[in-house]
């Protein structure tokens, strides 16, 4: 049985991360820290069966991508698909000519934009630095999906930054992915 | 390979996903397409880019953190089961302190053991459920009980004839029955009165004989078929007995 001490020292540093994600899956600061609470009391749960050689990151990942879906399905809702911009999202997506140009807000409120299902491998895989494999483990899809789906989510943020400006209502999901 | 091709390519690339046959193709074909290569700088600019809004640090996190270890701390499990721990100690309190509060006061005293008394309380409902003992194991329970002298204090001329443990008056007895050619009497034997008695009690075939420092009342087998019309009597008398 492997103890508290042990737990926190592996667990506990990667709160940040599964926090961010959380609120960008879920696209709720609340949910998010309700849905990674969970995650680590799931974790704390199963500790004394969980090796310490495997990858204690990917691993609490699943677990809250688990949680995330259970209590989307509660509501009956896709939680990926729940996303609304935790950070105020611009009226208008600036242009940008090159990829060097726009604000943090601006990038995170584009990647909302995107579908959910495209939206959660971008995440895994850029910001968090996932393997495509670990991603497709995570997400219970073929790898193929999860280089298909960074593949179209790349192609449509590119073309959203650097397309000429249009009003965020035009930019609503159905008239992108 | 086309243009359009390796731009295909170019998102796994730039994750390290791709074979090495196909990574190898890819980087050729960008050591001589000025198109692509520029294609690939934006593609990892932007990843870095969104790398970095996505990583800047959240407010609060401290917070959270604090509150998530302070859910494995032991003093937050105490305090979350608290309220469970102070009912469970009420219920311990009330079932074991009124084994102990019903108890003689008398020193000497002893409750049969706990076998026993388990093995009773199964049976509490029905005052005379549990099967006849025979005789090997009727010596084992009365050896265990520390009674192994009874079974020779039955009346002069009877023969004890088999025993088992009941429950007649809400305690637990054991019950010796001794038999002669005409008469069957039945001594109750119990360790929960222990007052010495000077003399036998006798009264509509209920005796209670003294024993030292146990009490025992011995019931005729018709009084033993109507218990229930000498239990108040038995009752009665076990009062006198412990007050």
């Amino acid at each position: 049985m492997r103890s508290r001490v042990s737990f926190e020292k592996e667990a506990i540093p990667h709160l940040e991360a599964l926090l961010r994600t959380a609120v960008r899956v879920s696209g709720d600061r609340a949910r998010a820290e309700d849905a990674v609470q969970e995650t680590y009391l799931r974790a704390w749960r199963s500790f004394r069966t969980y090796q310490p050689e495997t990858n204690c990151r990917a691993w609490l990942f699943r677990i809250l991508l688990n949680v995330l879906k259970k209590a989307a399905g509660k509501k009956r809702r896709d939680p990926l698909a729940e996303a609304e911009d935790v950070e105020a999202s611009p009226k208008v997506i600036p242009l940008f000519p090159d990829a060097d140009r726009g604000n943090r807000q601006d990038i995170l409120a584009a990647v909302n934009h995107l579908g959910p299902e495209f939206r959660s491998v971008l995440w895994l895989v850029v910001v968090e630095g996932f393997s495509y494999k670990e991603t497709a483990q995570m997400l219970d899809i073929p790898m193929g999906t999860v280089m298909s789906r960074l593949y179209r989510a790349r192609r449509e943020l590119r073309r959203w930054l650097t397309a000429p400006a249009v009003t965020d209502k035009e930019r609503t999901p159905g008239h992108g992915m | 390979m086309e243009c359009k091709d390796i731009r295909k390519l170019l998102s796994p690339f730039v994750d390290d996903e791709l074979g090495a046959h196909d990574a190898f193709t890819v980087a050729e074909h960008l050591e001589v397409c000025p198109p692509c290569q520029r294609e690939m700088e934006i593609l990892r600019r932007f990843d870095e880019r969104l790398k970095a809004a996505g990583r800047t640090p959240l407010e609060g996190v401290e917070e959270l953190r604090s509150h998530i270890l302070a859910l494995f701390s032991p003093w937050t499990w105490i305090r979350r089961w608290r309220g469970v721990g102070v009912a469970a100690a009420v219920l311990l309190f009330l079932v074991a302190g009124r084994q102990l509060f019903s108890a003689p006061s008398d020193p000497e005293a002893a409750a049969f053991s706990d076998a026993l008394v388990a093995e009773m309380q199964q049976n509490m409902t029905q005052p005379f459920s549990l099967a006849w003992l025979d005789p090997q194991s009727m010596h084992d329970v009365l050896r265990q009980e520390g009674l192994v002298d009874l079974p020779n204090l039955g009346p002069a001329g009877f023969h004890l004839e088999g025993a088992r443990i009941c429950y007649p008056l809400g305690h637990v007895f054991i019950q010796l029955v001794y038999r002669n050619r005409s008469e069957e009497v039945s001594l109750f034997v119990s360790r929960r009165w222990t007052r010495p008695l000077s003399g036998t009690s006798k009264q509509d075939g209920f005796s209670i004989v003294p024993l030292g420092l146990r009490a025992v009342f011995l019931v005729g087998k018709e009084s033993l078929e109507n218990f229930a019309d000498v239990r108040q009597l038995a009752e009665e008398e076990i009062n006198a007995l412990t007050t």
